[in-house]
């Protein structure tokens, strides 16, 4: 609240006090302290007062009264003084300093009509800003007095966006002392115990405006909170949402991004990209541009749990990777725990990525929209019951195909490649207990290039969630959610040989989740989930009357997921606290299901293929249950300072099957069967942060997992309608460790971050021979074990409305294996390779420029615009994508192929009305 | 993989899903190469830019032995494949007895039949020329047994799989290779019957239009009985010819041979067969480093490609005939983009002798009675059997 006090000498507004209760009254007032006039007036009125005593702790008063009204004894008071003050319709007097306040709405505040004078300048302050000054001041009485003599009490409520009613996630609701401090979860509810008496409770969030509330906390209570936008939050790199929660938050490894953050970060292809921004944190690696896995501390793409509304997305990018299969514009909260990773995420070994959309404006209409080279999106969202129930409908498309019949190029011309998604999500809240939140999407990718084969790919995902309050402590959610994914290949050029191939995953989820503010000291999170898997791993069929292909279908696959957790965060005392959690997961594969038996003691084969045992419908194939533990602590060295450990391990049953090092779309998910054992990953990690001069943020983690049942793939191994699997595949050993070091600058004209990561991601076969075993069983380093990378990421605040951002990233080269020599064995011509992932491909380095230009600020203003113009890769640098090569001539050539080998400039434009 | 299910359509659709995987992949450069740039990349020189010594052959206890010792060479060498000369090549039991090899050219060294000791194990020890040593595991000895027979199938794509079965009474040999070279007759696309004698037509005296053709196959063929109860194995897929294939279009013979194999050696050749020989892009399944059981005893950081084992090989030959099969509409030959054309017999003095010897004249074309105005023409590569390889001397064993 840093200019309250120009804003008591700009705005100019009066307003006249109303009393209701003017009974005038005789007193004596002599050398009288501020507060013991007040405490007198207040004995012998109906009056209330609020003031800041620092603002009278000097005063004495001296004066005599007779037959006079309060609003007349305080004009005699405060005559020649600062001091003003306002009565409300409740006889509640608001003194201020300088100016008076607002008790009540100004004329035509709600815009139904223009008032007489109310031209208004940029600078000027919005009523709301002046309701909101009152409430900071004002004093919120919680409970009632009562005969209960237990020293603490609950204050619990919504934090709610004052403009669109919709929750605000993750904001810090705080005393300062003694420093007690929770945020408010995905719905913005919060629920804190203080001890009774007196707080001012400081509430902060991303993008918001910081507010507080002067309480009276009698007994358990309800308080509800309305936050203003921060109407101009140009530009401000935050990626924490509060400032001080990375020194004094439990959790680590924890990185949260807004979607302003993401949007200051340039791309390739003009459209936000929440994966290219996740890519700029440390720790988090890709094996190249242009493709869509992210890999965390050293773990494999599909380790990664990646929810959307709470619902699993199996392929999060459309046409191959070159964009994020999310809509920047509905986008609100994303989050990514690389480690100590809670009790009620379970099912990915890595990370855990959570998507969360808007749930729409509650209060009035609105949308938005943008146009980039090759893409178009809109979305539009309100009430449908004012403050109740809202919804959000979002489109995204492309135009590519158009662009591809523009290159003059015949390759290009006769190709196809188009995507789209749709977003629905509506949130109704049907009483102060019950809240209900519905959301859908669908993608669809197609693409032909050239070739008489066209591809396919879908998620469909939907999600339905109840949230009970069972009270101000206990609050329940019950979650159902369907997510699909799945692919074809076909071709119908030759009605002959017409041909479709397609795969599909679906999985039923449904999970109770709770959590229980016990007391103080533990917040109890606890539920049950259950998921059940249905796989189609491929069917080749006849496309058309006339094809003769005949069918080939792999075996269905069903299975079954469940979990129990508990979780407890225990502050010991305000120096240290910790959180416990177990998760118990289990898993069946069922049938009904023909399994190979295989000769033991020789590597998997289908020369070595010995019987097949016929498991009937529903009966268990293989069984898998173990418990995870989860575990995180952290003790405050000082105010600014703060050392934090965890620890988690982690469960895996679902796998993906890529033998590639990029993730296609036609990679295979496999639910783990009695070869293809659950991955299991435990992590340790330790942390120190440290706030410098409230200007500058550092951290150093450092990480050390370790991975069993990691999945790897013998030479040559074909994944595709494959029959028998698990004579492909090798399970390896994986460990990863790693520094991270970062510092951030989150305040000031210049803001940004700048990290240093070093890592390795490394396998191992061990004990394996033959052909199950990798480079003789010693460790190798993994696709995307890139040891040094360093990010930069910038931003300058020219003004208001225009900005500059600079990135430069540099990392090592991916790992490869090379083809060294060429022989000839038994009369055939054969390459020798060199040990698997032994040379790398050059280092990467990039760096980009972004320029945003904002509208002008106006409030009332028919639609907010913006520009970006975008430099990707401004220098031109010709970084290797990979490395292959060609036969040609009875030679074998090398050649490496870089996808943005010259500076990419990009033109954005962004509506929001 | 393909070997699995190759007499059921399901080879198709490997095949397809070959395809797609290949045009996946092409996909992808495509759309990459249509916004990106391809530069010439150099992978590393190997090993202090030496190449690697390349072993290739085996102890055989039924016939003459022959080792080929050659060189790798750099991937982008467009020479032929080095061989290695001056070598001294011997085998060693591990009672010491030792049979030294001749030096026989061009990297071959050869040892006449011997009475090995089956009870004992070999190795194969070498010194080179630069005074290298390189020697092998001993590797005891696997006495093949004779196959039993070499049978085929017309499928219900009207293909043609082909089989191999054996079975040892011993027990002694439970992995198998097979390697097969295969011969087939085949025609050119245009029977020529006319040559050029001092520029003038005359009847054609050599058949240049019917060939045969040898080649072995690369193709690795292995399998195990590992895991049964007899030691039989029974009709193992060798190779699958299409409807279409030239080679099942007259007549066909396959030549098979057999070894039975350790299982370290099974391991090897599994190994072998799983490195495909696609590259390095992101989207090829990963290759694995394969060396082999020999090392080189003077320089431990030196390697050596090949697997040596000792043993024997039995043989097989079939013939099959089209007249057994049914037939296709059209072959698939290398004959495929070949027309014909004519000449008039006016214009041949008009030519001279170097380009008269590339029209291969192949019929008169009838113009009117008793005169030849034009002949049916076609190109060397197009009526010369022998242009694609074959040769027209039918082979001694051809029935």
């Amino acid at each position: 609240m840093k200019f309250i006090g120009s804003a008591f000498l700009i705005c100019l507004l009066s307003l006249t006090a109303l009393a209701q209760d003017d009974q005038p009254i005789s007193a004596d007032f002599k050398n009288l302290k501020f507060d013991e006039f007040i405490g007198q007036l207040e004995k012998n009125t109906p009056y209330r007062f609020f003031y800041n005593p620092a603002w009278t702790d000097s005063m004495t008063i001296n004066l005599s009264v007779l037959r006079k009204t309060v609003p007349e004894i305080l004009d005699e008071v405060f005559q020649g003084r600062e001091l003003r003050y306002a009565i409300d319709k409740k006889s509640v007097v608001y003194i201020s300093l300088g100016q008076s306040l607002m008790t009540d709405l100004p004329f035509d505040f709600f815009g139904e009509g223009e008032a007489p004078n109310s031209k208004r300048s940029e600078q000027e302050y919005t009523p709301y800003e002046e309701i909101e000054k009152a409430k900071e001041e004002k004093l919120f009485t919680i409970g009632y007095k009562s005969a209960n003599s237990k020293p603490m009490a609950n204050i619990a409520g919504y934090v709610k966006s004052a403009k669109s009613g919709e929750p605000v996630i993750g904001a810090s609701v705080f005393v300062e002392n003694p420093l007690i401090g929770v945020a408010s979860d995905q719905f913005g509810y919060f629920s804190i115990t203080l001890p009774k008496g007196r707080h001012e409770l400081i509430i902060k969030s991303l993008e918001m405006k910081s507010t507080k509330r002067q309480v009276m906390l009698l007994s358990d209570g309800k308080l509800d909170i309305e936050l203003l936008e921060d109407v101009t939050p140009l530009k401000e790199v935050v990626v924490q949402s509060e400032r001080d929660a990375q020194v004094l938050g439990l959790q680590m490894g924890l990185e949260k991004l807004d979607i302003k953050t993401m949007k200051q970060i340039p791309v390739a292809l003009g459209e936000v990209d929440i994966f290219k921004a996740i890519l700029t944190l440390p720790g988090v690696q890709s094996v190249g541009e242009g493709t869509v896995g992210l890999n965390i501390r050293g773990g494999a793409s599909n380790q990664n749990l990646i929810l959307y509304n709470d619902a699993t997305i199996f392929n999060p990018s459309h046409l191959f990777g070159f964009f994020s299969a999310f809509n920047p514009d509905i986008l609100k909260n994303v989050e990514l725990y690389k480690s100590s990773i809670p009790a009620e995420y379970g099912g990915r070994l890595s990370a855990v990525l959570d998507v969360s959309t808007r749930e729409g404006n509650k209060k009035k209409f609105s949308g938005s929209g943008g146009i980039s080279p090759v893409t178009g999106r809109f979305s539009l969202e309100g009430p449908i019951f004012k403050d109740k129930t809202s919804f959000l409908i979002a489109g995204r498309s492309t135009y590519s195909d158009w662009l591809l019949t523009k290159i003059p190029s015949p390759t290009l011309k006769n190709s196809q490649a188009s995507f789209y998604d749709l977003n629905l999500t509506l949130s109704h809240q049907a009483n102060e207990k019950n809240s209900i939140y519905a959301s859908g999407y669908i993608s669809k990718d197609g693409f032909k290039l050239n070739t008489d084969t066209i591809y396919n790919y879908s998620n469909q995902n939907a999600s339905v969630k109840w949230k009970h309050v069972f009270g101000n402590k206990f609050y329940g959610i019950l979650t159902g959610s369907y997510s699909g994914y799945n692919y074809q290949v076909s071709s119908d050029v030759n009605p002959v040989t017409a041909y479709q191939l397609s795969y599909s995953i679906q999985q039923i989820n449904g999970k109770a989740d709770f959590t229980y503010f016990l007391n103080p000291k533990h917040t109890l999170n606890f539920g049950a989930s259950s998921i059940r898997y249905n796989l189609t791993p491929g069917n080749f069929e006849p496309k058309g009357d006339e094809s003769l292909v005949v069918p080939n279908l792999l075996q269905k696959e069903q299975g079954q997921e469940s979990a129990l957790y508990i979780g407890d965060n225990f502050e010991i005392n305000p120096r240290l606290s910790l959180y416990a959690g177990l998760r118990f997961s289990s898993f069946q594969n069922l049938g009904p299901k023909d399994v190979y038996t295989y000769s033991e003691g020789s590597a998997k084969s289908e020369n070595s293929i010995l019987d097949t045992i016929h498991y009937a419908a529903g009966k268990k194939i293989a069984n898998y249950q173990g418990p995870e533990y989860r575990f995180s602590m952290r003790y405050t060295l000082s105010g600014t300072s703060s050392v934090k450990l965890g620890y988690n391990k982690t469960r895996q049953y679902l796998q993906m099957l890529s033998n590639t090092a990029a993730v296609s779309p036609t990679d295979i998910w496999k639910l783990s069967d009695n070869y293809v054992k659950p991955q299991i990953g435990d992590q340790f990690s330790i942390g120190y942060y440290k706030n410098i001069k409230s200007i500058f943020e550092t951290s150093v983690e450092v990480y050390y997992k370790t991975m069993e049942n990691f999945l790897d793939y013998k030479g040559g191994a074909k994944l595709i309608l494959n029959h028998h699997i698990e004579t492909d595949i090798v399970n390896a050993t994986g460990k990863a460790y790693g520094a991270e070091f970062m510092i951030k600058k989150l305040s000031g004209k210049l803001n940004g971050w700048i990290s240093y990561t070093y890592s390795r991601s490394l396998l191992q076969t061990k004990g394996a021979t033959g052909s199950e075993s990798i480079n003789q069983g010693k460790w190798y380093p993994s696709n995307y074990d890139k040891p040094h990378a360093v990010n930069f990421i910038s931003n300058y605040k020219f003004s208001r409305r225009l900005s500059l951002s600079i990135n430069a990233t540099y990392s090592t080269g991916r790992p490869i294996t090379l083809p060294l020599a060429k022989y000839d064995l038994n009369g055939t011509k054969r390459l020798y390779y060199s040990e698997r992932n032994q040379y790398r491909i050059p280092d990467y380095f990039r760096t980009d420029f972004a320029l945003n230009m904002e509208g002008n600020h106006k409030i009332k203003k028919l639609a907010h615009s913006s520009w970006t113009i975008a430099l990707y890769n401004a220098t031109g640098r010709q970084n290797p994508y990979s490395v292959y090569f060609v036969s040609q001539n009875g030679t074998v050539k090398g050649y490496k192929l870089s996808i943005f080998g010259r500076p990419i400039p990009t033109l954005t434009y962004n509506f929001k009305f | 993989m393909d070997d699995l299910f190759p007499h059921s359509p399901i080879t198709s659709s490997f095949d397809v899903m070959k395809k797609i995987e290949l045009s996946i992949r092409s996909i992808w450069l495509v759309l990459l190469l249509s916004i990106s740039c391809v530069a010439p990349y150099e992978p590393p020189i190997i090993e202090n830019g030496t190449s690697i010594l390349v072993i290739d052959g085996s102890l055989n206890t039924a016939g003459e032995s022959v080792i080929r010792l050659t060189r790798t060479q750099n991937i982008s060498d467009a020479k032929t494949t080095p061989v290695e000369l001056n070598a001294e090549v011997s085998f060693v039991s591990n009672d010491g007895s030792i049979y030294n090899l001749t030096e026989a050219g061009n990297g071959n060294y050869s040892l006449p039949p011997q009475p090995f000791d089956n009870t004992k194990q070999y190795r194969i020890h070498i010194r080179t020329a630069d005074q290298k040593e390189y020697a092998s595991e001993f590797v005891p000895i696997v006495p093949t047994p004779a196959i039993d027979s070499v049978t085929w199938k017309v499928t219900s794509e009207n293909g043609v799989q082909i089989y191999v079965s054996t079975h040892d009474s011993e027990s002694l040999a439970r992995y198998f290779r097979w390697s097969f070279d295969e011969t087939w007759k085949y025609t050119s696309a245009y029977n020529s019957n006319f040559e050029w004698l001092n520029g003038q037509p005359i009847l054609r005296k050599e058949n240049i239009y019917v060939c045969y053709r040898t080649a072995a196959s690369g193709k690795i063929v292995i399998g195990t009985t590992e895991g049964l109860s007899a030691d039989i194995i029974s009709e193992h897929p060798l190779q699958y010819l299409e409807q279409r294939n030239e080679k099942i279009r007259y007549k066909y013979s396959l030549l098979v041979n057999q070894y039975a194999l350790t299982k370290e050696a099974y391991d090897y050749w599994l190994q072998l067969q799983k490195n495909t020989e696609s590259l390095g892009t992101l989207f090829d399944p990963q290759p694995s480093q394969l060396t082999g059981n020999i090392a080189c005893i003077s320089d431990p950081t030196e390697s050596a490609l090949g697997y040596f084992v000792a043993g024997s090989t039995s043989e097989k030959r079939i013939f099959i005939s089209s007249d057994d099969l049914p037939r296709a509409r059209t072959y698939i030959t290398a004959f495929d983009g070949c027309s014909a054309d004519t000449l008039q017999v006016r214009d041949i003095p008009r030519l001279r002798p170097k380009e008269l010897a590339n029209i291969y004249l192949l019929d008169p074309l009838p113009s009117g009675p008793g005169t030849i105005t034009k002949y049916s023409t076609t190109t060397a590569a197009c009526a010369d059997c022998r242009s694609v390889g074959g040769t027209i001397t039918k082979p001694d064993f051809w029935q």
